[in-house]
């Protein structure tokens, strides 16, 4: 089985390392990490993932901001994204961690691993 | 009582009827303008008169010491408990040097020896006591006043400063707990990322990693509770059945009664009228002192508690001083509140630490088990409901009770939730 691209991006290296690390770990993803926002969309482009977790609050670009930019990508543009935040909490779901709009998801921070696993396995579901 | 009229109206206690005629006399010899002279023979004859219910009372007492019931000191005491507003001025017949001082001193406005009684003297004397006794009535009641005006000032300048340190708090709270959550998401990731690789066989590294992941989860919480101290202002109001909420939120905390062994007792009154709430936060609010009062009954060592929660209707009696000038939007006197009431069987809180409650991180939790920082959040909610809450020990039995009180949105009584 091929695995699947993710592109993370978030400016915090420890965090998108420990990211990596246990996404690799399962054996299901190749994963490519961008630290630097104002390169997200070109990382994007040239990586062309089958999903990105992107995070909101960045230096330069913020995550709505890149969001914007991949979302103008004809090629990018289907790919699904997870945003992935320290902004929300829990009280702004009824299911504990997870907001869900039409598009995009939205996890709080700190994410457990399995719910993580489980919202890319159902976005990249949704994708096919 | 003190007449209003503009007859002065003065009681004589006296029972040597040459005496009081004497009074008499000398009071139409003095050119007293309109009077009227009523006499008491005995201290219980004029402490009934005085505490008779009466729209025209009496403005002066003439009291002599030496009567068939009562003597000195002990007759003016019971005059001024009878009517405390009352002038008393005091005919003796005793000539003795240091009485007028002390019967002045227990709050006779004046003393007159019968010996030295004339008309002029007699009118001057009474004159000044009622006059005297008027400003010091009116100046006990500015007095009253100014302390009250003071106390309100005081309450408000407290919960002003109080306010003011939630609100640099809660912009501190915002940043440190955006900061802190990542730190918190690279912890979680890690450990689960040794979880994963663990010798399944290797319990003890496993428990370690658990209790880790037990205290990223501790640490996240407190961060969730700053996050929404500092950010009280996203509310959605709406109309609302606050009975259904109510509901709605025991039922979300069931397992909660469970374990800790609690009976749940509810009695909601049907038909209240609607108030406008946001939703989330109210059930926020109503779940929060659900698993306080759960857990302060969890505690009584495997006895089981009871928590009562009733819904009220009910009317504002008088404005709370700690609501302050500053938020004179919100309960009025005589507005129609709905009241949810949330009383439990637990240990309550202790009396010197009742008024810490709402202060951010106060907990009676053990460590580890509250961050204390529910109620502070639950008291934000309300003040932005422009309603309240109100916390107290109660006895009969023993515990807590907490009321929250909601101003009813309508004052259409029609408007009734169905």
């Amino acid at each position: 089985m091929t695995k699947k691209r993710i592109l993370i991006i978030d400016d915090d290296a420890a965090l998108t390392m420990a990211v990596r690390l246990n996404l690799e770990d399962t054996g299901r993803y190749e994963v490519m990490v961008e630290n630097q926002s104002i390169h997200a969309l070109n990382t994007a482009r040239e990586f062309l993932p089958h999903l990105i977790i992107l995070d909101v609050i960045m230096p330069g670009k913020d995550g709505g901001d890149v969001l914007a930019e991949l979302k103008a990508d004809r090629a990018l543009k289907p790919v699904p994204v997870i945003m992935l935040t320290a902004l929300v909490s829990k009280t702004d779901t009824n299911t504990g961690t997870v907001v869900e709009s039409d598009e995009e998801v939205m996890l709080a921070k700190p994410v457990d691993l399995d719910v993580l696993i489980q919202c890319i396995e159902d976005r990249l579901a949704g994708q096919l | 009582m003190t007449g209003s009229s503009p007859v002065l109206r003065i009681l004589c206690v006296e029972d040597s009827p040459s005496d009081f005629h004497l009074v008499g006399q000398h009071l139409r010899d003095s050119g007293a303008p309109a009077y009227e002279l009523h006499q008491a023979t005995s201290v219980r004859s004029a402490v009934e008169i005085l505490s008779a219910p009466s729209e025209t009372g009496f403005d002066i007492v003439l009291l002599d010491l030496t009567l068939p019931d009562s003597e000195g000191t002990t007759s003016l005491s019971a005059i001024q408990q009878a009517d405390p507003s009352i002038a008393v001025t005091v005919l003796t017949g005793l000539d003795e040097k240091g009485l007028g001082i002390r019967l002045i001193k227990a709050g006779a406005q004046d003393f007159l020896p019968k010996s030295e009684l004339r008309p002029e003297l007699l009118l001057r004397t009474i004159t000044h006591a009622v006059e005297r006794k008027r400003s010091q009535g009116e100046l006990r009641s500015v007095n009253s006043k100014l302390a009250s005006a003071n106390q309100r000032l005081s309450d408000a300048e407290k919960h002003l400063i109080q306010s003011e340190k939630l609100e640099s708090l809660g912009r501190l709270a915002a940043g440190v707990a955006h900061e802190v959550k990542n730190p918190l998401a690279i912890l979680q990731m890690g450990v689960d990322f040794f979880q994963r690789r663990s010798d399944a066989e290797d319990k003890t590294a496993l428990a370690m990693l658990s209790s880790m992941k037990d205290a990223i989860e501790r640490a996240n919480t407190i961060v969730l509770g700053m996050v929404d101290l500092s950010r009280p202002a996203e509310t959605e109001f709406a109309n609302e059945d606050i009975n259904e909420l109510v509901r709605k939120a025991l039922e979300m905390v069931r397992h909660e009664f469970i374990s800790n062994n609690v009976t749940l007792q509810v009695e909601l009154l049907e038909n209240l009228p609607i108030v406008a709430v946001d939703r989330n936060r109210i059930e926020q609010v109503l779940i929060n002192l659900a698993i306080n009062a759960a857990h302060a009954m969890g505690e009584l060592d495997g006895h089981a508690g009871t928590l009562r929660v009733r819904t009220m209707l009910g009317e504002v009696q008088h404005s709370p001083h700690e609501e302050g000038s500053r938020h004179f939007d919100r309960l009025r006197q005589r507005d129609e509140i709905v009241v949810v009431e949330f009383r439990d069987s637990g240990p309550g809180i202790p009396p010197d630490k009742i008024h810490q409650v709402y202060e951010p991180f106060f907990t009676t939790k053990p460590t580890g088990k509250g961050t204390g920082l529910g109620l502070s959040v639950v008291k934000g909610i309300m003040q932005q409901h422009k309603g309240s809450i109100h916390m107290e020990n109660v006895e009969n039995p023993r515990g807590l009770r907490v009321r929250l009180i909601f101003k009813v949105t309508s004052q259409d009584h029609l408007a009734k939730v169905t």
